[in-house]
């Protein structure tokens, strides 16, 4: 601490938020995992107290988004103390949003109920498994804020995983929506599954505009941010 | 759709390679300072400064205390040769004259100044504003230029029943503006501000932010400043001074004030903007 030259006060604060945020994305995934869990094993009770826990994903989304006003208005930050304290309120918006998709997904799991699913389920753990992967690793870079380079490769790869989840979604609508033309007792669980896959396709999306944030935080460029696009 | 954010992404890359242009440069400036050092006897203060000023436009000068901000200024209308042992090398060009072959008057009226804190003369209201014009040989139309310099400095309002009053009298954020309508008296092409707001109340540093901004569309401004927020609400551009462990003060950073306080491109700017030095 004797080379400490910091503003302690603007320090804590950053460093408080900083730590809020992470909590947010720890019981974001903590959702994810069982969103999916009581997905496959239908399990409703697993599935109804998801959508209950939603309110804290939420409280904590604007505990955050309160205390980095509150920074802002003690503070005056500037330069990159201003660019990180106005993305901590950004990305814990995108969780939070990431956290209503979760639910969303589980509220589907109530509709379905325990009639047998019509699928068994090729595309959509893929789809899972990468928007987990790519909100795991686009807040691993906000965090860790790596140098520019580092920090455009691993946005890099981040976007390439969300073109993947982008392909995966349309053919899951693709092959349902064929399905559901010859057989339409399946159609209500068909719309239901395409909104999962839509609900998991939109998680990546705001994985995305994490990363794409998090390069505006390092470059303190706007125009840096890559540019967010939906399909082509 | 990939290809695409990677050509994006590597147009970023591209951009980092090329070297930071940390100081910029302007068409036709004002005012221009081409490798200016300073010494105060045998100690430099203030060493290579290149900066051009733009016409009607307001520019900040921040930076830690010591680091040659007040030096520099008072170099643009050599407020230095009344300091005896101050020694000034280099050139400072006034629309590209050398300043110091100009007359000392005509230098100072063209570039007027303000300071930290108010100096109005023991006279009058009015005898203050038409000090100037009186000095200059101006005889006729004193109350008109009194009374338009006084409306321009925003306290006509405030002071036309008691022009004969006597200057002390006025709060500190009038006689501030009474020393503006002072300077603004002679038609100054340049105002230099050394601090002008740091003994004022909020509402008086507010008055006098509003007057820099509405002064700017036919004055050029330098403003001193150790309020970041000011620099950014006030001025178009900010020059970033900065003194090393020999402790002589050079320009380090020199931009338009969102970029300067948005994403400084040197270390030591965006450590005294972010309060981690000075």
């Amino acid at each position: 601490m004797a080379n400490y030259h910091g503003r302690k006060s603007l320090d804590l604060g950053l460093l408080e938020i900083e730590t809020k945020v992470n909590a947010l994305n720890l019981k974001v995934l903590e959702a994810f995992k069982e969103t999916f869990n009581s997905f496959y094993e239908k399990d409703l009770e697993k599935s109804k107290q998801v959508i209950k826990n939603d309110i804290f994903i939420n409280q904590f989304s604007i505990e955050i988004e309160n205390k980095s006003i509150e920074v802002i208005r003690r503070e005056t930050p500037l330069a990159s103390d201003m660019r990180k304290l106005t993305s901590y309120m950004f990305v814990s918006q995108e969780l939070e949003r990431i956290g209503d998709y979760l639910s969303g997904i589980c509220k589907i799991n109530l509709k379905i109920g325990k009639a047998p699913f019509i699928t068994k389920f090729e595309k959509i753990p893929k789809m899972e498994a990468i928007a987990k992967n790519m909100l795991k690793d686009s807040i691993k870079l906000f965090s860790n804020s790596p140098e520019e380079k580092k920090a455009i490769k691993a946005a890099k790869s981040i976007f390439s995983q969300d073109d993947e989840i982008d392909h995966l979604n349309s053919q899951v609508q693709t092959d349902l929506i064929k399905r559901m033309s010859r057989d339409s007792k399946l159609v209500e669980q068909g719309t239901y599954i395409i909104w999962v896959a839509h609900n998991l396709e939109r998680i990546s999306d705001r994985a995305n505009n994490i990363a794409e944030r998090t390069i505006y935080v390092i470059t303190g460029d706007s125009g840096a941010i890559l540019p967010y696009e939906l399909e082509e | 759709m990939i290809n695409q954010k990677i050509k994006n992404a590597s147009k970023i890359n591209n951009k980092l390679s090329t070297p930071l242009n940390k100081i910029i440069s302007f068409e036709e400036p004002v005012l221009e300072s081409i490798d200016l050092n300073v010494s105060y006897g045998k100690s430099l203060a203030v060493k290579d400064v290149n900066m051009q000023v733009p016409k009607n436009k307001v520019i900040s000068l921040i930076g830690p205390s010591g680091c040659g901000k007040s030096t520099l200024i008072r170099c643009f209308n050599r407020m230095n040769d009344t300091i005896r042992i101050a020694k000034v090398n280099g050139q400072i060009l006034y629309n590209k004259k050398n300043v110091n072959d100009m007359d000392p008057a005509e230098v100072r009226y063209r570039i007027g100044m303000v300071f930290q804190k108010p100096n109005p003369f023991p006279k009058s209201i009015y005898e203050n504003v038409a000090f100037g014009p009186k000095v200059n040989g101006i005889k006729e139309d004193l109350d008109q230029i009194v009374e338009t310099s006084l409306k321009k400095a925003d306290l006509w309002k405030e002071v036309k029943d008691r022009l004969k009053e006597n200057a002390y009298g006025l709060s500190g954020g009038q006689q501030q503006r009474l020393c503006i309508a002072r300077t603004l008296a002679v038609n100054p092409e340049v105002i230099l501000m050394d601090e002008p707001c740091s003994a004022l109340d909020p509402i008086s540093t507010d008055r006098i932010e509003e007057l820099i901004k509405d002064l700017s569309s036919y004055v050029t401004i330098v403003i001193v400043t150790h309020n970041m927020q000011q620099a950014v609400r006030v001025s178009d551009y900010a020059a970033c001074m900065m003194a090393g462990e020999d402790r002589i003060g050079e320009l380090i950073e020199y931009g338009e004030v969102d970029q300067i306080f948005g994403n400084p491109k040197d270390k030591r700017t965006e450590e005294y903007v972010t309060g981690r030095i000075g």
